[in-house]
């Protein structure tokens, strides 16, 4: 009882703690786009004197960044759909079957993380614009497979061997095949790692930077990164406009953030009825 | 937010423009495809100042829909330019019409000859302004990149806050705007000198400043690396930076500002002398016209041998891969007009490059303008007197001279070891772009 | 029957081969290849052997771009791991309002890093920025402090950003990975009185130890590779103070368009990196074999 007081204690603490220096920086964010520019340019104040949300109505009418968004949010969702598709199969296959050259496929797509993407960003435009993608959101969502599969793919192989293989060695036992143990008891099992790997390439895809700079060139194709980077004009930034756009990006981000983890409590839930 | 009451100038603009192009497109000096195609073109539009980059977009767009063009515009701020057009250029997939000042391309081969573009505005529209052929003439005397603006830094001075501690504006030379910025800066608020001493290229300056002291980085063709030579010049320069720093006239965190950091002091009232294009100005117009009045706006100090004013630019090319070069010469050519431009340089940062410009109304009305005729009739090509070369630039994105102050001042090199290091940077770029 | 199975797991595998081929191989070839070039932009270039090497190893900002990328890498990956582990620690506990605070301590990773470390430039700003305004009116400090332009401060500053920005990625892998662990272990711990530290000991790090093994690897990668928050907070400065090597490849290959002195600086920091990657990796294998 003593030690579950001081556990308890020690948990709030630090659970305050880290939502303070969390909170801070999005703090001034949200303050910033809710301050008028006499704030923003002239005084320092810790709060807007006086609020206004024309920051807000301006990048949604004038800029239509919502365009930007729907850019992103497609992007970013056909990207992890793949992505955790390809990357389970491919994660499972590396884990639980036993053939030469396995481990060397796992080694090599790590690869791609080796050299910085301003050294790979002309290769890659050469073959986007070879088949024909340029200024198109297909080509993000081809090339976005290029780092998110091998993070993904590793991440799962984590969570995969995290899971003793006796479980679907039993499920086949009892006259399961190995993909059917892969469905009917690794997925199951791993859901929170699964969720938190799409999770990890829906974020990666939303937020690539220097590929979607390069192969997109004009508005109707612009994801939002893009669009946030144009806010800052010659030199200077348009902070109250930066900041609402990137809180508005944020926000169904945020949301889906808010749903898996619910799910992933759910997929907990399911798993400690099995077991 | 920044510029945002331009909307009845530009619906005004769009008409004027679009009889421009009507006008314009009636002579037709570089030939037209048929009309039944539909060509496309691919323009790729400087990003710098929104009222601006509007002003040139829409004539595009106005252009586009006069002469039948499929027209792609895209808007591309200068720090992107190069990674985006890097990449086209390997993929073999460019845009037919760029704005940038990025004279590397040329260098690289990269650009259709548009020496008879320049030779035509040069006799319709009464010869160039200051520097310009310096800058688009090539040694064998052709043209890649017509110019359409003249850019580049004044200094920016509170002049209440000068005339308050009772001086006159503006300094005379750099020693006397020094003297100024003790006078008038009121600590811990208010701060002398809004200059960076970083790794931006903003920090340029101070190479500038070095040279109105007399010393120079490489011979007259560009090619050896002097500097060694003028030692003395160099460590006169050096005193004075050293008294600067020592002075506490620059506000801390100079050492790593960026390129909006001088506009952003000085926006929050928090430097009395700043050195910027008048991009500033133009936002202060908008959004803080009382800041405006108190400022002045100035040609450079001088140093002991004299002015060192460099002057940047923005200039129009097309890319040598087009499949209609004859329609990009024909914009290029259309977007010069003098009506085009009068509308244009009243909301823009631009200075006028072509003497027809040179009676446009813009330039009396506004009182920061008369600081950008005259850097537009006297300003010299960046890196004078040192030739605006690929080597030159490139020591210039480095930051050499600026790396060589923070050598003293952050890390607390001696004069000597810091010098022979920027000699041996400088060395090892020039070499490189030699043979 | 085995070698059914083989070409099954094979046939899984598959996708990720192509995906390998033709987006991962080519791209890295043509960056080796441009280290032994004098490709610039436009010109097809031609083997120039060793020359771009020795050219930027005697490039004097080249020696402090190594030790400023170990630094940054080592210091930023320890602090984000510490600080995830803690994070997913506390949300692994029964707290109020869970679901909440599993979202709410994920958003740094959310915000678009091109604006947070704009932000956190704007927040350590020693004229305008909320930390020294907070400090100051505290009574804290008498004058501000400029976080990002002191040698003694600059890089403690990037990666105080970084890893504000970053450590979600490690809570939300480690509680994702306490989820797989079962909860049987750690009610028998309780029969037998085991502390919530022998706990944590025997039980949450050997089964997250994988998890662990991944995460690490995929981050010191990526860390060692990151530039947005150099390029954005300090451009490398104060004088080198914060000069990595992947600045260094940008101002090389992107504002000089000197690709081959680019390539030849990444090329120079591969063997590092290839050597994680085959230590780390052997040592998971080796793990999970036995």
């Amino acid at each position: 009882m003593h030690e579950s007081l001081s556990i308890r204690v020690t948990t709030y603490a630090l659970l305050a703690i880290f939502v303070f220096l969390v909170a801070v920086p999005l703090f001034w964010m949200v303050a910033t786009a809710l301050k008028s520019n006499k704030d923003l340019y002239e005084d320092f104040s810790y709060l807007p004197t006086r609020p206004t949300l024309q920051h807000f109505v301006r990048v949604i009418t004038r800029e239509d960044l919502l365009t930007n968004i729907r850019n992103s949010f497609v992007v970013a969702t056909t990207t992890t759909a793949v992505t955790v598709v390809v990357s389970a199969f491919a994660a499972f296959s590396i884990v639980r079957y036993r053939y030469w050259g396995r481990e060397w496929v796992g080694r090599l797509i790590l690869f791609k993380y080796l050299l910085p993407t301003a050294m790979l960003f002309i290769p890659l435009y050469t073959i986007v614009v070879a088949m024909g993608l340029g200024n198109t959101l297909k080509s993000l969502m081809l090339t976005y497979l290029s780092f998110t599969v091998p993070f993904c793919t590793w991440m799962l192989m984590g969570y995969f061997r995290s899971i003793p293989p006796e479980l679907e060695e039993h499920a086949m036992v009892d006259g399961c095949s190995k993909i059917g143990a892969l469905f009917r008891i690794l997925f199951p099992l791993s859901a929170p790692g699964i969720v938190a790997s799409a999770i990890f390439s829906f974020t990666l895809a939303w937020n690539e930077f220097l590929l979607a700079l390069v192969f997109t060139s004009d508005h109707t194709t612009m994801t939002i990164p893009i669009k946030l980077s144009m806010m800052v004009v010659g030199d200077q930034y348009i902070w109250g406009q930066l900041m609402a756009g990137a809180v508005l990006a944020s926000v169904p981000i945020a949301i889906l953030y808010f749903l898996a983890q619910r799910f992933v409590v759910q997929g907990l839930a399911a798993g400690a009825v099995k077991g | 937010m920044a510029r945002p009451a331009i909307r009845p100038t530009r619906r005004q603009f769009l008409k004027t423009s679009a009889a421009v192009a009507v006008g314009a497109g009636a002579t037709r000096p570089f030939g037209t495809p048929a009309l039944a195609q539909r060509p496309k073109l691919v323009y790729w539009c400087y990003q710098f100042l929104k009222s601006s980059d509007d002003a040139r977009a829409n004539f595009a767009q106005e252009w586009a829909k006069k002469n039948n063009v499929d027209l792609q515009i895209s808007m591309v701020p200068l720090k992107e330019f190069l990674p985006k057009i890097t990449a086209a250029i390997e993929a073999k997939a460019t845009p037919d019409i760029i704005e940038s000042d990025a004279v590397e391309l040329r260098a690289r081969g990269q650009l259709l000859d548009v020496t008879d573009i320049y030779k035509k505005l040069e006799k319709t529209y009464g010869g160039w302004v200051g520097n310009s052929p310096k800058i688009m003439l090539e040694p064998d005397g052709r043209v890649h990149h017509i110019m359409y603006g003249f850019q580049g830094f004044m200094l920016m001075s509170r002049d209440d806050l000068v005339k308050e501690a009772g001086l006159t504006p503006p300094p005379a030379t750099w020693v006397d705007m020094l003297a100024y910025a003790k006078k008038a800066q009121k600590l811990p608020r208010i701060f002398g000198m809004g200059i960076p001493v970083s790794n931006q290229t903003d920090s340029q300056v101070w190479e500038d400043m070095m040279k109105s002291y007399g010393a120079r980085l490489a011979d007259e063709k560009g090619k050896r690396i002097v500097l060694g030579d003028y030692k003395p010049q160099v460590w006169e320069f050096l005193d004075f930076f050293t008294e600067v720093w020592k002075a506490g006239v620059l506000p801390p965190g100079v050492t790593t500002w960026d390129n909006t950091m001088n506009n952003s002091t000085y926006q929050s009232g928090k430097a009395v002398f700043i050195l910027n294009p008048i991009t500033l100005s133009l936002w202060l117009e908008e959004n803080n016209p009382e800041l405006l009045a108190k400022t002045g706006h100035y040609t450079y100090p001088k140093g002991p041998k004299g002015l060192i004013q460099p002057v940047t630019f923005g200039s129009r090319a097309i890319m040598k891969y087009t499949k209609v070069p004859d329609l990009a010469k024909q914009f290029l050519w259309d977007s010069m007009e003098p009506g085009k431009m009068d509308r244009e340089h009243g909301v823009s940062q631009w200075g006028p490059v072509l003497k027809a410009y040179l009676g446009f109304d813009v330039w009396k009305k506004k009182p920061f303008m008369k600081g950008l005729i005259d850097l537009s009739l006297r300003g010299e090509p960046q890196g004078y007197p040192d030739v605006f070369n690929d080597a030159w630039r490139e020591q210039h994105t480095n930051t050499t001279i600026s790396r060589m102050l923070q050598r003293l001042v952050v890390d607390n090199w001696s004069r000597d070891k810091a010098f022979v290091e920027a000699l041996d940077v400088l060395g090892k770029i020039y070499s490189k772009y030699a043979v | 029957m085995r070698t059914r199975e083989s070409l099954g797991g094979m046939a899984l595998l598959a996708p990720t081969l192509l995906l390998l081929l033709g987006l991962v191989l080519y791209p890295f070839c043509y960056a080796i290849w441009l280290a032994f070039s004098d490709k610039t932009v436009g010109s097809p270039g031609q083997y120039v052997g060793l020359r771009n090497f020795i050219y930027v190893l005697s490039w004097p900002q080249f020696s402090a771009a190594v030790t400023n990328t170990i630094v940054f890498t080592v210091s930023a990956v320890a602090i984000k791991f510490v600080l995830g582990m803690a994070v997913a620690l506390v949300l692994n506990q029964r707290i109020r309002a869970r679901n909440f605070f599993r979202a709410f301590l994920l958003l740094p990773w959310v915000m678009p890093a091109f604006v947070v470390y704009l932000v956190w430039r704007w927040l350590y700003d020693p004229l305008a920025g909320l930390i020294n305004y907070a400090l100051l009116d505290i009574g804290v400090i008498a004058s501000p402090i400029a976080f990002l332009s002191d040698r003694s401060t600059a890089m403690g500053s990037v990666v105080v950003a970084h890893a504000w920005r970053n450590f979600p990625f490690y809570a939300i892998s480690f509680l994702a990975g306490m989820q797989t662990i079962s909860q049987e272990l750690y009610d028998s711990a309780q029969v037998d009185g085991a502390s919530r530290i022998r706990q944590f000991r025997h039980i949450t790090l050997p089964g997250l130890y994988h998890i662990i093994g991944v995460v690490l690897l995929l981050t010191t990668i990526q860390t060692a590779n990151a530039f947005e928050p150099i390029y954005l907070l300090t451009g490398g400065g104060p004088s080198d103070a914060t000069m990595v090597y992947t600045m260094l490849v940008y101002v090389m290959g992107i504002m000089n368009l000197r690709l081959g002195e680019a390539a030849a600086v990444s090329t120079l920091f591969l063997p590092l990196l290839v050597g994680l990657v085959l230590v780390v990796t052997m040592l998971l294998q080796k793990k999970a074999n036995a």
